[in-house]
């Protein structure tokens, strides 16, 4: 097995952030024959509710939030453009078809810095030859009205409701009749920051803290994002085969230790502020 | 030793296919919910790309000589967060639930044996060879000549029977889908399907026997014509259908048309001598 492999250790810097959204809408695109736009559904998961002791079973549908690692990689792009640093765009063409400018000021095509020394962004996010140094991940989001409701696996439980729209013409006509999926609530994700050097994450740190947008439509109001929280975890995830018979069948025990970085986001702040101090 | 390791997938597996070889080990999918991941690209603002990807269950297995090895692959293969493309935007995520490690192997024995398949590619002559038994001779002329004739299944696949004189000959071709107690029907049967199965690959309907592949149109009655004469002797059929370009141009079944009527003739063939030279037949 090749030892490069990004998710093979059993120990991991993991950068956890908290934020709120009033209306987002990361979505995947529409179902066949539905006028409705979705988020990535996965599958149908089953849940305990009730206090006593005879608790009640239901059933409920999980979606994936899509888009998480853009918005964290354009926030370190205008951070970066804000202290005077040019860095990778997502796009690698200057212009579209019709002759549309595609490449803001300030920013150069995606990988055109990796030939002498590349950007920081480049670095950190990667092209189509380099790999991508961190990994970013949320738990499955998911609708559910009881309070008291368990589940095997790690949840979070959110609004999501659909937003009916309809296209109308001047005369009052309907031209198009569409909806599109929405969540809002708190919820949480995580960066795998294991690979990053110590400025790579303050600069993280630095862009997390002025994420805006996420999903669609934010210029309608939409995928408006509050950052509340965040942190800085060492994780060590331990798995062990536990043979119960002598079949040779076994079971995975995981266990999962969390603790938090204190010293080493003061010192990620410290090492980026002087990165950016050289470069601008 | 064979160790198997199960877990679910929590975010859906960004690959091609649902079977694929990684770290030295077959992974299969089971349970399988296909799932399209779209992405939308800068550069190319219109439509986004799509993505297969599979979520359901994840099913590892590795094959190995010891204990240690097994148990040392176990380790590493528990440490394993995620697998497919994607996996730095949360795709392929894992968790893994359960496992085992036996010593036995699906073939009863305490040794893997040779699990993989071998495939060999039929080869197809340029003539027959000259050393056939009578017995075989009679299959191989109902093999090339069966599809020629009317049958309860199906209308002649040149569309015009050739005007053959031997009675049994045409009864036996006109028969080959009935059931009957005709031995040569019956061992002829087994190499027409297995042919058929070989040659039948992608399903696309056409309503003539002219496959995508024909440009021109055949001279039906001409072509009947030239096989009845040649029918006589195996070794001039077998030559006929190998030089003939008109048969490339037909299709062996009106549901597979991209199929080639003289390619399923020259299988059916190729297997019958093939099995009579191993001593099969």
């Amino acid at each position: 097995m090749s030892s490069k492999h990004k998710n093979l250790s059993s120990q991991r810097i993991i950068l956890k952030v908290k934020c709120y959204t009033p209306i987002s809408k990361p979505l995947n695109g529409s179902l066949p024959r539905s006028n409705n736009s979705h988020m990535l559904r996965l599958y149908p998961i089953k849940y305990q509710y009730g206090t006593g002791k005879e608790k009640k079973e239901a059933e409920t549908q999980i979606y994936l939030i899509k888009g998480l690692r853009g918005a964290v990689r354009h926030a370190v792009m205008w951070v970066c453009k804000t202290y005077g640093m040019e860095v990778c765009h997502t796009t690698d063409k200057q212009e579209d078809k019709s002759g549309n400018k595609l490449l803001p000021a300030g920013f150069h095509l995606l990988a055109a810095c990796a030939k002498e020394q590349s950007c920081i962004v480049h670095e950190i996010f990667g092209s189509k030859g380099k790999e991508s140094l961190i990994a970013v991940f949320a738990d499955p989001i998911t609708s559910v009205n009881h309070k008291t409701a368990q589940f095997d696996q790690q949840i979070q439980n959110v609004h999501i409701a659909t937003e009916n729209r309809v296209n109308k013409t001047y005369d009052g006509k309907t031209v198009q009749d569409f909806g599109e999926r929405y969540f809002s609530g708190h919820f949480s994700f995580e960066i795998n920051v294991t690979r990053c050097s110590s400025t790579q994450i303050g600069l993280l740190i630095e862009a997390i803290m002025n994420i805006e947008k996420m999903g669609r439509g934010y210029n309608s109001g939409y995928g408006h994002v509050l950052v509340e929280a965040f942190q800085l975890l060492n994780r060590t995830i331990e798995r062990k085969p536990i043979f119960e018979t002598d079949s040779g069948e076994f079971k995975i025990q995981q266990i999962i230790d969390n603790q938090p970085l204190k010293q080493e986001v003061k010192d990620a702040m410290k090492g980026w502020e002087k990165y950016r101090e050289l470069v601008a | 030793m064979n160790l198997t390791l199960e877990g679910q997938i929590l975010t859906p597996i960004v690959r091609k296919r649902p079977e694929f070889r990684l770290f030295g080990c077959q992974i299969r999918i089971t349970k399988i919910r296909r799932r399209y991941f779209t992405k939308i690209t800068a550069s190319k603002p219109m439509y986004p790309y799509a993505y297969i990807c599979y979520l359901g269950k994840i099913i590892i297995s590795y094959v190995c000589k010891t204990e240690t090895q097994a148990m040392r692959k176990l380790q590493t293969l528990m440490e394993i967060e995620a697998i497919g493309r994607f996996q730095s935007e949360g795709m392929g995520y894992i968790q893994w639930l359960k496992g085992s490690l036996k010593a036995t192997f699906s073939n009863g024995s305490d040794t893997p044996g040779n699990t993989q398949r071998t495939y060999r590619k039929v080869k197809i002559r340029q003539g027959l060879p000259h050393n056939l038994s009578p017995a075989v001779e009679e299959v191989i002329q109902l093999g090339i000549l069966h599809d020629f004739f009317q049958t309860s299944k199906h209308r002649s696949k040149i569309y015009v029977e050739p005007p053959i004189t031997d009675q049994i000959l045409r009864e036996r071709c006109q028969q080959h889908h009935d059931h009957t107690d005709d031995p040569v029907i019956e061992k002829f049967r087994k190499y027409d399907h297995l042919s058929a199965l070989i040659t039948r690959k992608h399903r696309s309907p056409r309503l003539s026997r002219y496959n995508w592949k024909s440009s021109r149109k055949i001279n039906f009655k001409q072509l009947a014509q030239e096989i009845a004469e040649v029918s006589t002797s195996v070794y001039k059929l077998y030559r006929y259908i190998y030089e003939s370009k008109d048969l490339e141009l037909l299709n062996e079944s009106l549901e597979f048309g991209h199929s080639s009527l003289r390619q399923h003739l020259l299988i059916l063939i190729n297997l019958i001598v093939n099995d009579y030279q191993k001593e099969v037949f």
